[in-house]
């Protein structure tokens, strides 16, 4: 072998090589080249990025009435701390400190600002010009916290609807404690995580009718010095709340009035007797079983006895009444004689298919079970036919009486807006239309010439019916104090809206010649309401001309007398 | 060739380096926008929050009634002042026939010599 021949060969040997590196370099770019083709071209809409599991703090969303007028909303707000060690001048400090902001203790904000600590609170919850001013005010050491408060800008209104929280954005009663509670699932549909915002939450309430609705059952209560009251206006053919009012009420931006004891919600979370306005709930049972009708005859001559009770008639007449003279003169024995023609199992049945033997269940968590007597005989029967011994929420006893209005059929009633197709998909027939239109019929009389006159409001046909219960004191029936209550719908020819009213202990008044029961003080508040909602509401009014006339006749008197104090 | 090719590569990872860099730069400064106008967002959105609330403060139903009654001397609506569209022309007050006479005439000579 020659040296000639040697170099070829290493010349060879050093191709080869170049050659595998060249062939090692191809192979490890077209593998590079083909896995960013792969990610790029077929996994590029798999979202495989690692991203941190963050627990997302759920928005609490406003609450708003139905036409989205905001009722209870988080603000941010600002607290303010200091850190003493870095406070250059603690008096200076002190000093325009307590200028600045007219609550802090010059004394304590001293002892807390000479302290060896890193972080003292000075002030929670200040206002956003309050946030400014003591930034403006240059002072080292100072700093801000942000942090959200509820607050309800409505203040009182609809109170015991919207309930309120506690310093952690808890819900502690009403729609508050829903979102928290068993409405949690219906509170993070209307979040949107990624905007860290939600829808609000819109209620059924309308503001401008639960404000006429307070402002007149207010002046009630203050005019017959009563002791609380209750007022409660309902859509019968959506089964919506527009107005749930419960006096005394409280202030949900201060929680602490919620817990006096007369701050309770008489609506829905507590049960009341409601008197001869149960009677209602008798005649629709008498007609849906045929026991009668309107032609009806119901003996009332004297009082019936049954064992050793005796029913008595507070408006006693003496006679043979009418089934409408029965239902206008308001007649215990002519009830009872009905609910005895029914029978015991016919009307503890019909009972049940009211529901009113089981707890209404509405987005409150404030919710009473009804009071019914537990062993049915005779008495108990002919007893509860009245309205005694039977108390139940007054949410529920509006919402069946406004089924018997509303054509027989019967919408579970809420507090949340709810359109007129899930509306129809609750509704569910308790009596027959036929039924219906007699209790239309009867409503309509006992406000044209009955217990309820006072509740006529001219123009949009209003009927309804009076309970005057006397109220239990020391466990007996007393009859110097009453709970009144008026249950009422308008229009008549095709009833919309259900209202009632409960006025607790009202006292006789000398233009009332000392009459303390429903119809002096419940109904004529009820006509007030009804005169201001009914507008609101765009109920058209239709007057006869007699009604036209009697109204101008007062109105051209009313505008003549402030011509003279003029 | 192959130095023309090099520096023709060279030229191209130059050119694509500058091109990348300058994409960068534009997506940072597109990402500062984003993140400026959403922290502009989220302020008005704390502003309307605001607002919405002392809107409804101000417009809550037992202030309206009190200033509507004191300033503007308003009164719930009676239902005599409510009237269809048909009756509209019966409810008006009888307008005041028109004088053949005092329209031909000058009107403001007709109200001084109406003075006079």
């Amino acid at each position: 072998m020659g040296p000639d021949e040697r170099g070829r060969a290493d010349l060879l040997k050093g191709r080869n090589r170049l050659r595998l590196v060249m062939i090692g370099f191809a192979v490890c770019f077209v593998a590079i080249g083909g896995r960013i083709g792969q990610f790029s071209l077929l996994e590029a809409n798999k979202d495989t990025t690692a991203r941190p599991h963050v627990e997302a703090r759920i928005p609490r969303p406003n609450i708003t009435d139905r036409h989205g007028q905001v009722l209870a909303s988080d603000l941010p707000i600002a607290s303010l701390y200091a850190n003493p060690r870095q406070i250059i001048d603690v008096d200076e400090a002190v000093e325009l400190l307590t200028s600045t902001l007219p609550g802090l203790d010059a004394r304590e904000v001293r002892h807390r600002l000479t302290q060896d600590k890193a972080f003292v609170w000075l002030k929670r919850e200040i206002t956003p010009t309050q946030k400014e001013e003591v930034f403006q005010l240059g002072i080292p050491g100072l700093y801000f916290r942000d942090e959200t408060r509820r607050v309800y800008p409505m203040g009182r209104l609809a109170a015991h609807v919207l309930g309120f929280v506690d310093v952690d954005s808890h819900g502690l009663a009403g729609i508050e404690k829903f979102l928290d509670d068993r409405g949690a699932l219906y509170t993070a549909s209307l979040t949107e995580p990624s905007t860290d915002t939600a829808m609000p939450v819109e209620l059924s309430i309308d503001a401008s009718v639960e404000g006429a609705v307070n402002a007149e059952l207010s002046a009630a209560i203050a005019h017959f010095k009563a002791k609380a009251g209750a007022g409660v206006v309902l859509n019968i053919k959506t089964g919506e709340v527009l107005a749930a009012v419960s006096l005394p009420n409280y202030n949900p931006n201060n929680p602490k009035e919620a817990l006096l004891p007369d701050r309770l919600n008489r609506i829905t979370g507590a049960t009341y007797e409601l008197g001869s306005v149960i009677k209602a709930v008798t005649f629709a049972m008498a007609f849906e079983s045929g026991v009668t009708d309107l032609n009806g005859k119901f003996d009332a001559r004297q009082p019936l006895e049954i064992g050793r009770a005796r029913i008595h008639d507070y408006h006693a007449t003496h006679r043979i009444l009418t089934v409408p003279e029965v239902f206008i003169h308001s007649s215990n024995i002519g009830t009872a004689r009905m609910a005895l023609d029914v029978g015991i199992e016919g009307h503890q049945a019909f009972l049940k298919k009211m529901g009113l033997f089981d707890r209404l269940v509405t987005e409150l968590p404030e919710a009473a079970s009804p009071q019914l007597p537990k062993r049915w005989g005779k008495l108990t029967s002919a007893t509860a036919a009245f309205g005694h011994a039977f108390a139940i929420e007054p949410l529920q006893g509006v919402s069946v009486i406004g089924a018997f209005l509303n054509h027989g059929l019967l919408v579970p009633p809420t507090f949340l807006k709810r359109d007129a197709a899930t509306a129809k998909a609750l509704e569910r027939r308790v009596v027959s239309e036929d039924t219906s239109q007699k209790m239309r019929y009867l409503f309509r009389l006992n406000v044209v010439e009955g217990t309820a006159t006072k509740a006529d409001a001219p123009g949009y046909r209003v009927g309804g019916k009076t309970g005057t219960s006397e109220k239990v004191v020391n466990g007996h029936y007393s009859s110097d104090h009453n709970l009144n209550s008026f249950i009422g719908g308008f229009p008549m020819d095709d009833p919309t809206y259900a209202i009632l009213i409960m006025i607790d202990d009202p006292q006789g008044l000398p233009e009332t010649h000392g009459f303390a029961t429903a119809g002096w003080n419940a109904v004529p508040t009820a006509g007030a309401i009804i005169r201001r909602i009914a507008p609101l509401l765009g109920v058209e009014p239709q007057l006869s001309d007699e009604e036209r006339a009697k109204l101008e006749k007062i109105a051209a008197r009313q505008a003549q007398t402030s011509t003279k104090g003029n | 060739m192959l130095r023309a090719l090099n520096t023709l590569l060279v030229i191209a990872v130059l050119a694509a380096g500058f091109v990348i860099y300058s994409l960068e730069h534009r997506t940072r400064g597109a990402e500062q926008r984003i993140a400026a106008i959403k922290d502009e967002m989220a302020k008005e959105r704390d502003a309307m929050k605001l607002l919405n609330v002392e809107w409804s403060y101000l417009t809550r139903p037992s202030r309206l009634e009190r200033i509507a009654r004191k300033d503007l001397g308003l009164r719930p609506i009676n239902v005599l002042q409510i009237a269809r569209p048909d009756e509209v022309d019966a409810r008006l007050a009888p307008r005041p026939a028109e004088n053949p006479a005092n329209s031909s005439k000058d009107p403001l000579a007709a109200m001084l010599k109406g003075l006079q």
